[in-house]
Order: structure tokens, then C-alpha cells, then sequence
């Protein structure tokens, strides 16, 4: 259960077969576990390939279904940070906040651990 | 067709058979000032005689008005003046060739009561049971056409949800929840009508069930008490995997880390289905199956994890509503993902975003960035409850920030020069950027109004 870590060159993905009948990637897991996932589908008797360049345009086919653009979500993010930015603005001065207050609050919240 | 109000009124019973006058035929009445000629599609077609109730949508260039009735929007012609956003009540009178004639009819209102539900089961041929009249009751709420085969498939399935799961639930929510699944084409089960009837009735947020969790299993960990190492080491793991879904303030710089961090928030509420390495940063979490495992790991191993247990059950039924709300498949051409987004934990801050997508004629969703509308309701701490609707049109990003409070208001808007340099930063152009003072509570995800509230007519006014 602990983060994956990412680690060039070791990438394994679980293939199935889509709606349509088209090869789907079900599942990924990038870094040292992928030789784990590799072993648990032997041991399970699965049937276990390395193509990577089958594996990477898998992928990329993927990420043409996302169903929002990825920039999309950046640009829902810079609002957001935005909107962040301005409360923490605010946390420092009673008054209308001034560029290098905004800048200021900004670098407070990334200094900052919230967890 | 079954059509039913935007406007009060007992919806759903208009032009029905024995419902007070409205399934009387139209009088032959000589053309007056209130007659309405509209332009029906071929295969729409509406009973001499029916009852609609609707309102003036627009003004055209032409003099033109756009009607809207339920779900069908009408481009019609008046002699008298009609205002935008008028209340409609009309009779119909024929149609032919393509050519609906319309009597605009005088309407008396008065406050709905229970009485009314009454007397509509009563026409339904439908025992007056407490059980009818409250399920009728909070149909009539929430604008469910009140009709013998709706009252029937809601009866059917609010019956499956076992008592424990309809308990701290209100009607309302329960029947709110049924409709939404049965309309939007998703499973009627038990497990469905709860998890989405406590989002409705609850709205929990994702980001204070994360922060009430990792609080109670750092709590756990550092009092360690008699509980089994194993237990310890599964529960010390949580709190960090949490901290991923936590959306980082920073600036424009950060704005891709977030992006992505966002993408996997919106694979974790059904939004995104896909599981591209590329997209996301964490592509392998899926929280809702961690917490699942997680608890079955830890049932029954220590009497003290109950507390934990039920907020981790919270937090599972919560993201399950998050994707069935996303799973939805609506019948209107526009409709809107939902997405939840924990920020400051310790601070109770949280973002709701709601972004319109468009379902294309295959049936598949589309979110085009070359039009795009995007509904933030973003809870802070120093500004109250800021709103804002972002809209994109040829990569031009246009910005409204909306609050109740002017004295914010005023200092959001000595900052939008700022809010330009970031859209830019981004790739962007800054489009209109504004700060208006208006509430805004979001889009709930079925609309209710209270029956006191709502109005009943006479139809043979």
C-alpha cells in the first residue's frame, strides 16, 4: 500500500479487453513493484509479455480517452491556487492586499505544512 | 410525452384524465390577444386541450419568443408582450402543419398543501396511505411528474433499502436519490439509494472526512495501547496516502503538479476512467478500494477501531456517490461533472467544481477546451465561501469571482491583474476578469422545494 515510486525502464500494466472489443490497460504499476506484479500473474498463471513499445502506445492511446484535457485541469488548478493565494493574502493584512503581500502569502502557504 | 412545470404547481399532472379541468377539450375560442402560434418539430405532438406550464426563456431578434416547457423549448409568436423569465401557463388549443396555437390562460395560485396531494393520488386511483401521501409529497418536492408508473417504480425501490440503511435518512433524500439513479439510467440498489441519499441529505466533503480520518489514526498510532503491531503498521500507512489527495496552495509554477494531483482526484470520483501513466501521479491509487480492503483487514480484530471503521465506511459511501454522480447518463444534451477537492486540511478548506461537458451523438461525453464552463464554490477560511465561473472560448479564459461579502469582493478585485499573469503563465489568454457580489451555493444534484413553498393552481380560473 505504500506510494509507488517511479523508476525508469520498469513499467507493468494489466491488459484486458474493452467495450468494444479493443485491448484496454486496466492497471499500472510503475518502479520495483512492477517485478512483483510480474511474478504474482506467473504464479497465477498468467501469461506475461515485454514489449515496451506495445506497452507505450498503449498508453498512449490511454491518455487520449481522458475525459477531461489535462490542461484543462491545470487550468482549474492556477483558479484554485489563485483563490488559495488571495486567502492567505488576506490572512496577513486586514487591508487590500498589494502584489508583494499576494507574494508573500503565496510563499507562506508553500513554506507551510498543512498535513 | 409527459411534460411537467418549472413553475410550481402540481407537475407532472397536466393534461392527465381526470385531473380538474386540464384534460377538458379546448373550447373553440375566437383568436384573441393571448393566443400563442409556436413551431413544433414533426413527431412532437401535443392533446387539444393540455395543460402546459413553462416560461418565456428568451427574446429574439425576430420579436420571437423561445418557450420552454419541460424539456421541449419553443420558438413562438405573441401579440401581447411577454417578459424574459415569465411564469406560462397555456392550453392547447390544435396544432397543425407544424403550427401550435396556444391560449395563454389566467391562473389563480395558492399556497400547496397536503390536501392537494391528496386529491392528486385520489385522481391517481391510489390509496391515501400516510406511506403514498409522504412518498407523493416528496415527489411533488422534487418536481417528479406525480404519475401512477413513477409512484410505482419509487414504491419498488425505496421497499429494498433494509431498515438500517433508510435509518437517519429523510424521505426526501431517499426518494431525491431513486429518482436520480432511475433518471439517469444507473442501478436501483440499496447501496445506491444510501450512498446518494446521504449525499444529498449530508453533502459530506471529501476533504473533512480525509482530515477527521487521518486525525483519528494518528491518534491511534501514537497511542498504541495493547493493539496488535500488524494493526499498528496498516494504520500508520493511511495518513500519508491520504496527503495525496491534498490539492498544495502555490503559484502558477505549481499549477501542473496540481493539475495532475486534480487528475487523480477525478479518478477517484469516476470523472476520469482511464488509467493512463502519463495523465496521472498516482496511478495505481484507488482509494475507495484501498479503504475497502483496509477495512475488511481491520474488522473484528479490535473493539476500539469502531470509530475509525465508521469514518472510513463515510468516506467510502462518499466516493461511491462521487462516481455514480459521474457516472450518470442524463437525457440533457449539457450536463456536469463533480468533483471534490480537499485543500487545506487542518483548516476545513475545500473546493466543489462542477464542469460541463457535452454528450455527443455516439453517446460519449466531451469536455472541448475550445468551449468550456467550469463552476468553482471554494470554502476558505479569510474569504468566506468565494464562487467562480470560469468560461474558455478560442483558448481565451474568462473569469468571474463571485462572493456575498463586498469588502471581499473589493479585494478580490484589486488582485485580478494578478489572476491575468497566472491564466498567462498557464498557456492561456485572459479573457474578461471580474469580481461581482453574489451568493453562490453550488448545483445540488436533484432540486427540492419545500411543499409550503410551492403553489398550486386552478386551472379552470
Amino acid at each position: 500500500m505504500s506510494r509507488p515510486e517511479l523508476e525508469s525502464g520498469k513499467l507493468t500494466v494489466a491488459l484486458g479487453t474493452g467495450e468494444a472489443g479493443s485491448l484496454r490497460v486496466l492497471a499500472s504499476t510503475p518502479g520495483r513493484p512492477a517485478e512483483e506484479r510480474n511474478e504474482q500473474a506467473r504464479g497465477a498463471g498468467m501469461e506475461v509479455q515485454q514489449e515496451a513499445r506495445r506497452v507505450e502506445e498503449l498508453l498512449r492511446e490511454e491518455s487520449k480517452g481522458s475525459n477531461v484535457p489535462l490542461e484543462v485541469y491545470e487550468l482549474m488548478a492556477t483558479v484554485i491556487n489563485f483563490v488559495q493565494e488571495l486567502n492567505e493574502a488576506r490572512s496577513a493584512s486586514e487591508g487590500l492586499p498589494s502584489r508583494e503581500e499576494l507574494e508573500r502569502g503565496a510563499q507562506a502557504a508553500e513554506g507551510g505544512d498543512p498535513l | 410525452m409527459q411534460l411537467f412545470g418549472l413553475q410550481g404547481g402540481l407537475s407532472g399532472l397536466s393534461g392527465q384524465p381526470g385531473v380538474g379541468g386540464a384534460s377538458r377539450p379546448a373550447s373553440p375560442l375566437a383568436p384573441s390577444p393571448g393566443t400563442l402560434l409556436a413551431k413544433v418539430d414533426s413527431g412532437v405532438q401535443f392533446r387539444p386541450g393540455q395543460v402546459l406550464f413553462g416560461t418565456v426563456a428568451g427574446r429574439q431578434k425576430d420579436g420571437t419568443f423561445l418557450l420552454r416547457f419541460g424539456a421541449q423549448t419553443l420558438t413562438a409568436s405573441s401579440r401581447v408582450g411577454l417578459d424574459v423569465g415569465q411564469p406560462l401557463q397555456v392550453q392547447v388549443q390544435g396544432q397543425q402543419q407544424g403550427q401550435l396555437r396556444l391560449q395563454v390562460m389566467k391562473s389563480l395560485f395558492a399556497p400547496m398543501s397536503g390536501q392537494d396531494v391528496g386529491q392528486a393520488l385520489s385522481g391517481l386511483k391510489q390509496p391515501l396511505t400516510e406511506a403514498n401521501v409522504g412518498l407523493a409529497t416528496s415527489m411533488v418536492e422534487h418536481g417528479i411528474p406525480l404519475t401512477r408508473e413513477n409512484l410505482a417504480s419509487l414504491k419498488s425501490a425505496l421497499a429494498q433499502l433494509p431498515p438500517e440503511s433508510a435509518a437517519g435518512l429523510p424521505q426526501p433524500a431517499r426518494v431525491g436519490a431513486a429518482w436520480f439513479l432511475q433518471s439517469s439510467q444507473l442501478p436501483l440498489t440499496p447501496q445506491n439509494i444510501s450512498a446518494l441519499g446521504h449525499f444529498i441529505a449530508a453533502n459530506p466533503q471529501l476533504g473533512q472526512q480525509l482530515f477527521l480520518l487521518q486525525g483519528e489514526l494518528r491518534r491511534m498510532v501514537e497511542n498504541p495501547h495493547r493493539r496488535a503491531g500488524r494493526t499498528l503498521e496498516m494504520l500508520a500507512e493511511v495518513p500519508g496516502l491520504l496527503g495525496e489527495f491534498l490539492l498544495e496552495p502555490g503559484g502558477g509554477k505549481k499549477s501542473g503538479k496540481a493539475g495532475r494531483r486534480l487528475f487523480d482526484l477525478a479518478r477517484q470520483a469516476g470523472i476520469e476512467t482511464h488509467v493512463a501513466l502519463q495523465s496521472g501521479s498516482e496511478p495505481d491509487w484507488d482509494l475507495l478500494a484501498v479503504m475497502r480492503d483496509l477495512r475488511a483487514a481491520l474488522a473484528g480484530q479490535d473493539a476500539g477501531l469502531e470509530g475509525v471503521l465508521g469514518l472510513m465506511a463515510g468516506l467510502e459511501e462518499n466516493l461511491r456517490a462521487l462516481q455514480l454522480i459521474n457516472q450518470a447518463r442524463p437525457d440533457a444534451g449539457l450536463a456536469f461533472y463533480y468533483l471534490q477537492v480537499p485543500l487545506r486540511l487542518d483548516r476545513g478548506e475545500s473546493a466543489e467544481i462542477w464542469i460541463r461537458y457535452r454528450i455527443a451523438e455516439d453517446g460519449s461525453r466531451l469536455v472541448d477546451p475550445e468551449d468550456l464552463r467550469i463552476e468553482f464554490l471554494v470554502s476558505t477560511q479569510n474569504l468566506g465561501n468565494l464562487s467562480c465561473t470560469l468560461e474558455v472560448a478560442r483558448r481565451t479564459v474568462h473569469v468571474d469571482l463571485g462572493s456575498d461579502c463586498e469588502e471581499v469582493r473589493l479585494f478580490v478585485e484589486r488582485s485580478l491583474e494578478m489572476l491575468a499573469e497566472r491564466i498567462a503563465e498557464s498557456g492561456w489568454l485572459p479573457g474578461r476578469l471580474g469580481a461581482t457580489l453574489r451568493p453562490f451555493t453550488g448545483r445540488p444534484l436533484v432540486d427540492r422545494q419545500d411543499l409550503e413553498s410551492l403553489e398550486t393552481v386552478n386551472v379552470q380560473a
